[in-house]
């Protein structure tokens, strides 16, 4: 499902003392089966922005379009079920919505909202908890009994098993461990393209950015600053600074290496090894 | 979504009514509150409403928002003004339709009972909105200190009372967090039969109340780490000063009452 915003702008609290513009003239299009990054620092109306993705928020000003939904403040109510059977979000901290008494309830209430039949539920249930990597001896405990760890693993669990087209993801991997986080980010990577689903990450993390995404946009004080893929976005090191993005570590490194061993080594997605190979190999043809 | 919310919210401001000494504000209101039901002709009326504009004007708060933010009430001044309206038998009679009949009296009677009704709402609306949390908790701890002679635990009634208050918009903005995360799962609160809307506040209510023992823990341990031991030689940041404004403020009120009695 392709996502489209035209000329976008939410205020929260219209007409109060309190009301307070999050996006400003937003235009975008995300296509179907693309992983998209949406970067920027607290308060750039990240959030806000993926909130419109569902019928969660309509737009104040301008339309937003997905699939065959179209939103905007003018347009009349509609049934936005369907909608949201098909874009599925996962919160940030999505632990805090796990309410039932045991996992395997939890997971089943969403596709139970959507009608979907009980068998089919139960494939789906074995089937995500796999996906997630959690035992299925689990299934029949309380969530609340779970290590917090396990705890967000159900809750995603929870909102794939809907079987979205789009996932939305609001720092997923915010308060995991290191290893926690990457199996994280793999898992959702795996999906993404095994399910040929359409992903849409916001992120803090620009390494996270910059290794899963297509496209990366930047998004400051509810305007969009930049757009584009991650290598062509992490060139463009003003724009980035000013708006206090920092660079992944690893083109920090190379920055650094390039600077003190007068090299010029580019980076264009080599992995780790690859890119050792390819120092010590300037290394040794200069030693000759 | 938040808009019947704004009864009572504070808002921030710099205007003559916000300068004023919470106490000043909460005694003047508490006697105003007393007042307006002593009030029986139409010059009472009018001095307390001419009283209650003044106010409100110099609160600099936009009249449609405060008058926006009293529409959860709107409902029991239409209600009660109904109820007179139509089941007070009194003076002439006005109109008449079948049994539905409108006397002069009743008219006159469900005016004056949501005149008063607005008027206290009003009056009390604006305590909130132009006075913070931590104001209206410092001053009611002093203003309540004699009723510390009869063991009145008044140091903790003001922390409970200020905790609370702390905590309603935190709370307000989880439930809208974990409401659009169930929304996103497909709970549908606007459809379907009334047992089933019923059941779609499950998801809501359980994850609230968890969030909430899970701050009330916190807050309580962040207290503890930080030495709090209770009211007992606790000194304060912030004390509470009269100002001429406050003198400005007594003297003005006083006249109004002296006009009322007299009148």
């Amino acid at each position: 499902m392709e996502i489209n915003f035209e000329n976008v702008s939410y205020t929260y609290q219209k007409n109060t003392p309190f009301s307070f513009q999050a996006l400003n003239q937003i235009n975008l299009t995300i296509h179907s089966g693309e992983f998209v990054a949406i970067v920027g620092h607290t308060g750039s109306g990240k959030s806000t922005l993926l909130q419109h993705m569902n019928g969660l928020l309509i737009p104040t000003e301008g339309t937003v379009t997905i699939g065959d939904y179209q939103l905007s403040s003018h347009g009349k109510k509609q049934d936005l079920k369907g909608l949201r059977e098909r874009v599925g979000i996962v919160f940030q901290y999505p632990e805090h919505q796990l309410f039932e008494e045991t996992v395997r309830k939890d997971i089943a209430f969403g596709p139970q909202n959507f009608g979907v039949p009980e068998e089919e539920i139960m494939i789906r249930t074995n089937r995500v908890m796999t996906d997630v990597g959690l035992d299925l001896s689990i299934l029949e405990k309380s969530p609340f009994e779970l290590s917090g760890g396990q705890m967000r693993r159900v809750a995603i669990a929870s909102v794939l098993a809907v079987q979205p087209s789009v996932l939305i993801l609001d720092e997923p991997t915010a308060g995991l461990d290191p290893y926690g986080q990457k199996q994280m980010m793999d898992l959702f990577a795996h999906m993404h393209k095994e399910r040929s689903l359409t992903t849409v990450l916001v992120t803090h993390k620009m390494e996270d950015a910059w290794k899963y995404a297509d496209r990366i946009i930047v998004l400051e004080q509810g305007e969009k600053v930049l757009e584009g893929p991650p290598t062509e976005i992490f060139q463009n090191r003003e724009t980035l600074h000013k708006n206090h993005l920092e660079l992944p570590e690893m083109l920090l490194f190379i920055d650094r290496l390039n600077q003190k061993l007068k090299r010029k080594i580019v980076y264009s997605g080599q992995s780790i090894d690859e890119l050792a190979i390819e120092v010590v190999q300037q290394l040794k043809d200069e030693r000759k | 979504m938040k808009s019947w919310l704004v009864i009572g919210q504070f808002v921030p401001g710099d205007s003559i009514l916000h300068r004023l000494d919470p106490r000043t504000k909460m005694l003047i209101i508490f006697s105003y509150v007393i007042i307006v039901f002593f009030a029986d002709d139409s010059i009472g009326y009018g001095l307390l409403t001419l009283f209650a504009v003044i106010v409100v004007a110099l609160s600099k708060l936009p009249i449609t928002f405060i008058l926006k933010g009293i529409m959860p009430v709107w409902f029991f001044i239409l209600f009660s003004f109904f109820i007179h309206l139509f089941f007070t038998n009194e003076g002439q009679l006005l109109w008449q339709l079948g049994p539905i009949t409108i006397y002069e009296g009743g008219l006159l009677q469900g005016l004056i009972i949501s005149l008063r009704f607005f008027l206290l709402i009003m009056i009390t609306s604006l305590l909130t909105l132009t006075t913070s949390p931590m104001e209206i908790t410092d001053g009611l701890e002093t203003l309540l200190q004699p009723l510390k002679k009869w063991k009145v635990p008044i140091h903790e009634l003001a922390l409970m009372l200020s905790i609370s208050l702390r905590f309603i918009p935190t709370l307000m903005e989880e439930l809208d967090k974990i409401s659009k995360a169930q929304a996103s799962r497909g709970v549908d609160w606007k459809t379907g039969t009334i047992k089933s809307r019923i059941y779609a506040i499950v998801p809501l209510l359980v994850p609230l109340f968890i969030s909430a023992f899970r701050r009330a823990e916190e807050l309580a341990m962040a207290m503890e780490a930080r030495g709090y031991r209770g009211g007992e030689g606790r000194t304060k940041l912030r004390q509470l000063r009269f100002t001429r404004i406050d003198f400005y403020a007594f003297l003005f009120y006083s006249c109004v009452i002296v006009l009322f009695i007299i009148l």
